[in-house]
């Protein structure tokens, strides 16, 4: 994504630090949902995620305001880290700290479509997973939720490590190919 | 990391059920930021778990349901029974009442004379 323009995050960087809204709806637009995905799998609570969302919005935003990003071709590193930051405190402390409320809400309203899109991303893979094979459910569920590995998977149906392998790649691309058809 | 380390050592899925070590967790973190592939297929396999786990909450969820619906019928059949049997019990203590003056005991008549009766106290 931003490998190719390393150009459009320096200038969009440049554009939050000179006050700029339109550019910092921008930034929300680009990161909320890497941000998301990356707060998902580091504290695995969905719903803390979404706030926690905000927080490295705000900090990032807040920091970029202040011009505190020194080399702004490397904007997305930045976000990263601010959410990694964010991530590993809720991890050490689940205890919040109040913010601005009034930053926070326009940052809520800003990152609403990108939710939308992952409750629709949610909705096709429902769809998907409804049109696989009992048996593919059963080891995506083990695998996705459990974190089984292919040989206790196998072992608990009474298949071989390398079928339990094989359906499961080809379980994830049916849900995957279904998810960006549609 | 590169999308082929993605792809060929299933970092994604090891990722989101946090099984990847911190320093190839951070490595696939920076690539995803700028990968818009990869960052597909982690979306894909998150709403993918995220889905599952609910199947699986709602599953787990439903023996509990049903123990519930069995021993919410077995109450209301008991608040049934006992209405209908304290209604029943109560008719036969006022048919006993009804029948007692025929026998004469127990009446108010037979009370007033039992009051009416001169004491004999033991200075008497």
């Amino acid at each position: 994504m931003l490998d190719e323009n390393a150009e459009q995050a320096r200038g969009l960087a440049e554009r939050i630090s000179s006050g700029d809204p339109v550019a910092e709806a921008e930034l929300v637009h680009l990161f909320s949902q890497r941000i998301l995905a990356l707060l998902c799998a580091r504290t695995r609570d969905p719903e803390a995620s979404r706030d926690l969302l905000q927080d490295v919005l705000i900090a990032a935003l807040t920091a970029l305001r202040k011009g505190q990003l020194r080399e702004p071709d490397k904007l997305p590193a930045f976000v990263l880290s601010i959410a990694r930051n964010v991530a590993q405190a809720y991890i050490r402390d689940r205890s919040r700290e109040s913010h601005d409320r009034l930053l926070e809400e326009e940052i809520a309203s800003q990152a609403g479509p990108d939710l939308l899109e992952i409750a629709e991303r949610q909705a096709l893979v429902r769809r998907a997973i409804e049109r696989l094979d009992q048996t593919d459910r059963e080891i995506l569920l083990r695998t996705l939720t459990e974190g089984e590995k292919p040989g206790v998977i196998a072992e608990a149906l009474g298949l071989s490590p390398e079928v339990v392998r094989q359906r499961k790649s080809r379980a994830i691309k049916k849900v995957a190919d279904f998810v960006t058809k549609l | 990391m590169n999308c082929e380390d993605v792809q060929g050592r299933e970092i994604v899925e090891k990722y989101i059920t946090g099984q990847l070590g911190d320093a190839d967790a951070e490595a696939f973190e920076a690539h995803y930021f700028e990968c818009a592939k990869c960052f597909e297929e982690l979306q894909t396999l998150q709403a993918l778990s995220a889905v599952l786990q609910r199947r699986r909450k709602t599953a787990r969820r439903l023996p509990a349901a049903r123990w519930l619906a069995a021993a919410m019928v077995l109450a209301v059949l008991g608040a049934t029974w006992w209405v209908r049997h304290s209604g029943s019990l109560r008719k036969a203590e006022r048919a006993a009442r009804a029948e007692s003056p025929a026998r004469g005991v127990g009446t108010r008549a037979d009370e007033l004379a039992l009051l009416a009766r001169p004491r004999r106290g033991w200075w008497r």
